[in-house]
This record gives C-alpha cells, structure tokens and sequence, in this order.
C-alpha cells in the first residue's frame, strides 16, 4: 500500500520558481502547471502533494499539521512566531529586512520629540525591534506597497524587504539599520516529522543534494 | 439586523466546549483515571492558582511570561495553574512529607498558559490528565511511567502513536563545553534541526563531535549503539535507555523510538524525557520524564518521574 502522499505547502510569489526549480531538481514534479486552480498538486510520482498559498500562510499550515512541510522565508516564519523545524536553508530568497526612512527624514529620532509613524507588514518584528532599542515608535500595519508610505505622509519610515535596494531608491528612501537577514528554508512539522521520520529524512536528503 | 456579538465577550484563548467535545474527553478521562487508579496512583486536587512565584521556580524562567497572573487581594503575584507538577511538588514536600515513599500521585484538570508572541490566537487553557511517581530514582520507575503513558494514549483510541524517549544526560557534556550565550544558541539550533547552523557553531570542546551528530539519532534500539559510539562520556543516559528498552514488552516497544534531539525542558528534566505524537495531531499529545531535582526546590529532596497527557489533543486527534 502506498502511503498518502507528503504535503508540501509552496509560497506563492517570489520564492516558488526557485523552490519549484528546487523540487524538480530533486525529481518531484508538480504533475500540472503552477496556473491551476487545484488547491493540491500531486507531483508526478505521487509522493508529494503541493498546496500553493500565500507566503504568510505556510507557517500557518505546517506549524498546524495541515502540511507536513514548507518552504518559507525567514521573514514570515519569524513574524509568525512559528513553531516548526528549520532543518535546511536553501540559499536563495536572501534579502534583508531594514528600517529606511525618506532621505530627509531622520532617524533614529524625529525633531520636535515627534513620535514616529512605522509603516510595515511585519508589526510584531517591528515593535519587537524598536522595543529592544529603546524607542518609543507608533507601528501602522499595511498589507502591500509599503515603500510609498512616507511619500503619502502615511509613515516617516518603514520596515520592509531590501533585495538590490532599487525600489528604495525609486522611492526616495534610504536604508536605515538592518533588522533580519532573511533566507528560504524548508520548515517541517513537529509531529509530522518524528511519525514520518523516514520520508521526511529522505526528501531533506534530495533537497540538499539538489541545493 | 445584524447581531449584537458584544453582549457577551470571550477573552481570547479561552475554550467554551460542549456536545461530543465534552463527552469525548470526559470519556477518555475517566478510563485514563481508572487505569492510573489502577496502577496505585492516588488521585489529588491541588489549587487552581498558586503563587506565580512557585511556577518559576519549579518551571525556570522562561516560564514566567507564559504565566496568566494576577494580583492577590494583598498585592502579591498570582497565576492560574500552568502546570500540575509544581504544585505535587510543593505538596510532596509540605502537606504529604510523612507520607512514605514511594508516593504515587495523580491529577486530572485544566493547565492554563499563554505564549505572549501569539497574543492570545492559541488556547490559552488545556484540560491534562496525568501522574507522578516520587521517591524511586532506578531504572524500574522510569518503565513503570513510560508503561504507563503508553498505556493511557491507547485508551484514547488513536490510529498509530509513537513516543520519543531520550534522556537528558545524553548532550549535557557536549553542551557544558559550550559558552553560555553558545549553548543557548545550540539547544535553538538542535531544538530546529538545523544541522548546518549547528556545524558553523563548531566548538563543543572533547564532546564536539556528539555535539555535531548525537542530535540527529534517532530510532530503535540500534540507535542506542549509534548514540553509545558517538558520546562516549554519555554511557550511563544511554545506559539506563537500554535498561529500559530490555524490559519493555515486544508490543511497547513498537510504540517507542529513542531521540537524542529533543533538548525541550532540558532545564527541568535530570534523566529520561519522552514526548507523545499521534497520527492526526499536529503537535505532542504529551509529555514526561525524570525531574530529580524539582522536589527539593520545595525542601524535600524526593527523586521523582512523571507524565502529563494533553486530553484537548487527544480528544480532538482526526481519527
């Protein structure tokens, strides 16, 4: 009897072609394109089930049980706080998460005793980082298109994901002190791995030979 | 019309449960009571709130912020119950200190903790179900409770279930050789399988290499040979290991895989630890092991090993 396949939750957007090359190195293959509307993707020799989501929620349904693995960014599994095994980082998705403020804008104190405004999508990485240094900053949770909030007064700075650093620029905003460096890696679920210890050694196994 | 939801608020984490919910675990309750019953384990009802400061100092640091807590009519710190074992512990040593040994007691009843990263999304209550036995240090009481945790997660009927044994003597050389702030950073490495941030760590000293390897052992008794091998200065953890695999029965033995990588509760286990995991549940069902030292925290020095079944994950476990 073949057992039910392994579920791998994929984030959707700037990790899953390099995942998905990844996998297909490793010989799974999603056995329809990434365009269907399945919610779950058997790979071609049955053994793995891909569930796409966003990349917010893949610690959500590893960490749950939901799917037995992931692959996520540091970003979002520290965001979320997540309770799961990071056995293998995959050496792309590097980037790192800063505070960066308009160039005339100062940091890290505003004049006049001013209490910042911090624009992001990480609130909880963000308090937890200007608690830890002491200042006293009002957090706004946005959802996207966070390097335009300091343009729309929404913020005086932001926090969010640099890469090259070109949409900073294009926005008028420098990069202040770095908060995270960020990075893809394969997350497992507790349970899941100490009952398919097998499987799941042997997938890690065929990910990082495939790296 | 919309409905009016604020009427009557619920803090967040806190679980109303009825209909089958209830009956399941109120079910697999009582046939986990008799069978520790069973087993000569006298049933206690300790507070439902003690002083905060007694958790902390059964449970360590780390387990202050995971306190619900609240202030006494007088100004001191309370909390609600976050764990049974604190306060057998504290009772063991007070109320129950002329009781001879060993002491075999048990509990059944809600723990209360929150995790302050997740504000409250998790339940912040669950209902537990579970035994100590103190004052018996040998090899003997490690497989009466291993037997017996056994025993209590087939009363619940899961599909397939396996528990973890390691112990806790096993990386303790291999971590002393660390730097404090190193060692914390290792038990998080080894806690998420990271074995690449584990090699760039390095160190470790004479017990480098168990350092390095020792937590990816994992499996039937071979691993014991493996784990023997790799940590030489660990032969009596993983000597008692092998004690208590030659008396397990061939059907226990099914159920148990030895793990080296579990560094959980370290602070707080002094010999053999185990978790429980079920087909269906994404996190343990439970949890125990050799707490040695807890006792005496509380004036009387009483060798002592336990278990705590979580019942809400029992009980909710997909068939």
């Amino acid at each position: 009897m073949t057992p039910p396949p392994l579920t791998v939750a994929l984030a959707k957007g700037r990790l899953l072609e390099p995942t998905l090359a990844l996998l297909r190195k490793a010989g799974h293959e999603p056995s329809e394109p990434t365009t269907t509307r399945k919610l779950l993707v058997p790979s071609s020799d049955g053994t793995l089930a891909f569930l796409y989501v966003k990349p917010a929620d893949v610690p959500v349904y590893v960490e749950s049980g939901a799917a037995d693995l992931g692959v996520a960014g540091t970003d979002v599994l520290r965001e979320a706080a997540a309770d799961v095994l990071e056995p293998l980082a995959l050496g792309f998705g590097a980037c790192r998460m800063v505070v960066a403020s308009a160039g005339g804008t100062p940091f890290p104190s505003l004049p006049g005793g001013v209490t910042p405004r911090v624009a992001t999508k990480y609130p909880r990485l963000t308090r937890a980082f200007f608690a830890e240094s002491g200042l006293g900053v009002e957090i706004i949770t946005v959802s996207g298109a966070v390097e335009v909030a300091p343009l729309l007064n929404l913020s005086h700075w932001i926090v969010d994901l640099v890469d090259t650093g070109r949409t900073l620029r294009e926005n008028q905003l420098v990069e202040r002190a770095t908060i995270l460096d960020v990075g893809a890696v394969v997350v497992v679920n507790r349970a899941s791995h100490k009952l398919k210890l097998e499987r799941h050694q042997e997938l890690l196994k065929a990910l990082q030979n495939a790296r | 019309m919309t409905r009016r939801l604020s009427i009557a608020p619920i803090p967040p984490g806190a679980l109303d449960l009825a209909g089958d919910a209830v009956r399941r675990r109120r079910l697999l309750q009582g046939r986990m009571l008799e069978r520790i019953e069973r087993g000569g384990y006298e049933e206690i009802i300790p507070p439902t709130f003690e002083y905060a400061e007694v958790f902390v100092r059964a449970g360590g640091d780390e387990v202050a912020d995971r306190l619900i807590r609240f202030l006494d009519l007088d100004g001191q710190l309370l909390a609600l119950r976050y764990d049974f074992t604190a306060s057998v512990a504290r009772l063991a040593a007070t109320k129950l200190s002329d009781r001879p040994t060993p002491l075999r007691l048990s509990y059944a009843g809600k723990v209360f903790r929150q995790d302050p990263a997740r504000e409250g999304r998790r339940p912040r209550e669950i209902l537990q179900v579970g035994a100590e036995l103190l004052g018996a240090e040998g090899a003997a009481a490690d497989v009466e409770v291993v037997r017996l945790a056994l025993e209590l997660v087939r009363c619940a009927d899961v599909r397939e279930f396996q528990l973890n044994l390691g112990h806790a003597g096993a990386l303790a050389a291999a971590l002393a050789a660390l730097a404090p702030d190193q060692r914390a950073e290792a038990r998080r490495l080894i806690d998420r399988k990271d074995a690449a941030g584990l090699a760039a760590i390095g160190g470790g000293g004479e017990g480098g290499g168990a350092l390095q390897a020792l937590p990816f052992v994992i499996g039937r008794r071979e691993a014991l040979d493996r784990a023997a091998r790799l940590a030489p200065d660990a032969t009596g953890a993983i000597d008692r290991l092998r004690a208590i695999d030659a008396a397990l029965t061939d059907e226990e033995r099914r159920h148990v895989v030895y793990d080296f990588g579990e560094v959980r509760g370290l602070d707080y286990y002094t010999g053999v630890h185990f978790e429980i995991f079920a087909a269906g549940a994404g996190a343990a069902v439970g949890a125990g092991g050799r707490y040695d030292d807890l006792v005496a925290r509380f004036g009387r020095p009483l060798p002592a090993v336990g278990l705590a079944l979580n019942l809400d994950a029992l009980a909710d476990a997909l068939p």
